[in-house]
């Protein structure tokens, strides 16, 4: 299996050095190196159950791993303070917990905890950055709504949307499409692409979809579920040998322009 | 930035905890005014007017309005702490511990002082125990504790049990006036003025941080708040507040499940909000059902447990079907 040399490490905004994770004693992979530069895009891809949303965790944090180390701008995460690691890294969790009577406004707030001294309340800036990125996902005029009462899509562009607002320097998406038609998707992501470009940020999103992975992704994660994985440049690692070996189900693909197209056989 | 109607609805409670203040010093067998209530503060007499007002009425009024404020503020934080909106000060135990306490104090015959001292460290013994049961507070979850919580109020409500049974006639009757909350005799010490205090200024910074846990404790990790750091802070600050509560006042029942959820209902969500609006409409809900807890049918006092609920629950009824109709 490939696994690349880390290359300039010193440059890297996310990099992991021999990362080894496991769940209840399965080990989900070994020795994994990322080097994620400024600007760059990386998509997570494997089988249920291969560790996309457990690497996502650990690398926010939420889960420590079995051996190994986490660099932001070089700097191990264990060294940022929660509020400071929230400064530069967000995450778009797969559900929200809301039990509790929150408006979408007040939800699309909180995105700026981290940046705010305890004593702050949200400055008027706050409030514009929390009212575009609600209108940029299609959800202003549900400002004033409960967020209980908000349907499955509306939910998750909230999320997105407190995302934007949270504007950390690395995005992790578990599963971004959920929820989200054909055309959202795409929105949804584009807008995120647009963020990191233009704040020479960095993402990676863990996903069911090959071709939404294949679309806005420059390198690719390809869990194999047993330990093993694929790690590179987009182009190199989604070939349908890999993607068949990953899915254990034969993955073929077409062309569509210059685009791939990937679907089982 | 604060809304406009948050200004005004804490102006609004402001208003209301003088108002409650000025009926409480005004009300009881002494007939006094506003206008000779206003005199009587500020002249140098030594009547009987100022006795019943300087050695009556202040402390009582005072007593009041620092176990209804105590008593919100920690139902606000352990109804977000245990995300479980049927919190209240007492859910674990700690209200136990204090009337088990008590109660033995009254049967060995102590009294005042005596009681108070009792009741305070019963309710210290009693977050003890749930703490060190349930794990510490880090990273016990939620349900454990609040699981050990209730056992453990089983387990006082045994002991009380037991003492009122086998206790002579007359102890059990200020056993009964004590475990239903009574300001009749209560007594304010520094310790329990700087701990509302404190314990504002604690949860008052904190506020944001209480604002993101409300949307669950991984959320609120990866947007920046130490969550077991905050609930080990926020569980302890709490827990000495409701002892403190308990301690002057014995178990008052309903201010701290109703008076957040009455702020909430009317809009009060944000934590930099409910937490001074809880400390002003607790305060001045208690002030009110002790004024008339001692009027109603002077000379004979009530309990003003049984006030707070008689006024508490349809207040709380009224609030919540108007909330309903509104939003549909």
């Amino acid at each position: 299996m490939t696994t690349t040399e880390p290359n300039n490490p010193s440059t890297a905004l996310l990099a992991t050095r021999d990362l080894t994770l496991s769940i209840d004693g399965k080990r989900l992979f070994e020795k994994l190196n990322i080097d994620l530069q400024r600007g760059s895009r990386l998509g997570i891809l494997g089988q249920n159950g291969t560790g996309k949303t457990s690497l996502l965790h650990s690398l926010i944090n939420l889960r420590t791993p079995d051996s190994g180390e986490i660099l932001i701008s070089g700097k191990p995460i264990s060294s940022y303070s929660r509020k400071a690691l929230a400064r530069e890294t967000g995450i778009l969790l797969q559900q929200l917990d809301a039990e509790m009577p929150t408006s979408v406004m007040e939800f699309a707030l909180i995105g700026r905890h981290p940046h705010l001294p305890a004593w702050r309340w949200e400055s008027l800036e706050d409030q514009q950055l929390a009212r575009l990125a609600l209108a940029q996902m299609k959800i202003d005029t549900l400002a004033q709504r409960d967020i209980r009462s908000l349907s499955g899509g509306e939910r998750q562009r909230l999320a997105i949307a407190a995302l934007l607002v949270q504007e950390p320097q690395i995005y992790l998406l578990d599963e971004p499409g959920n929820h989200l038609d054909i055309a959202l998707q795409i929105k949804s992501l584009e807008l995120l692409c647009e963020k990191v470009a233009n704040n020479k940020a960095a993402l990676i999103m863990a996903t069911h979809d090959i071709n939404l992975a294949a679309r806005f992704c420059d390198q690719i994660l390809l869990l194999l579920g047993d330990g093993q994985f694929v790690y590179g440049p987009s182009v190199q690692v989604l070939t349908t040998d890999n993607l068949s070996l990953a899915y254990e189900c034969s993955i073929v693909s077409a062309n569509h322009g210059s685009a791939h197209v990937y679907f089982p056989a | 930035m604060i809304q406009r109607r948050h200004i005004l609805l804490l102006l609004a409670l402001a208003l209301l905890a003088v108002a409650s203040v000025l009926v409480s010093l005004t009300s009881g067998s002494v007939d006094i005014g506003v206008a000779q209530l206003i005199e009587h503060l500020f002249s140098a007499n030594t009547g009987l007017e100022q006795q019943v007002l300087f050695d009556l009425r202040l402390p009582r009024t005072y007593a009041a309005f620092v176990t209804g404020a105590l008593l919100s503020l920690s139902g606000v934080i352990m109804q977000v702490l245990l995300r479980n909106p049927l919190a209240d000060p007492y859910i674990l135990g700690i209200s136990g511990g204090a009337s088990a306490a008590a109660l033995a104090a009254i049967l060995f015959g102590l009294s005042g002082i005596g009681i108070s001292n009792a009741a305070f460290a019963g309710a210290i013994t009693s977050i003890v125990i749930v703490f060190g049961v349930a794990g510490s507070s880090a990273y016990a979850s939620s349900t454990r504790l609040l699981l050990t919580g209730v056992v453990l109020s089983a387990g006082w409500g045994a002991i009380i049990n037991i003492l009122l049974t086998t206790s002579t006639d007359n102890s059990v009757y200020s056993m009964l006036f004590w475990m239903m909350g009574d300001l009749s005799e209560s007594h304010v010490g520094i310790g329990s003025t700087l701990a509302l205090i404190f314990g504002i200024k604690a949860m008052l910074l904190s506020a944001r941080s209480l604002n993101v846990l409300n949307q669950g404790e991984r959320h609120a990790a990866t947007l920046g708040v130490n969550v077991p750091k905050l609930k080990a802070f926020l569980f302890l600050t709490t827990s000495v507040m409701t002892a403190c509560a308990v301690t002057i006042a014995g178990s008052i029942g309903f201010v701290g499940l109703v008076v957040p959820h009455m702020l909430r209902l009317v809009g009060a969500r944000d934590h930099r909000i409910l937490i001074p609006a809880s400390a002003l409409l607790g305060g001045s809900f208690l002030v009110l059902a002790d004024s008339i807890a001692r009027s109603i049918i002077a000379p004979t006092q009530l309990p003003v447990g049984v006030i707070t609920a008689i006024i508490g629950v349809p207040a709380f009824f009224i609030i919540l079907r108007s909330n309903a109709s509104t939003q549909n």
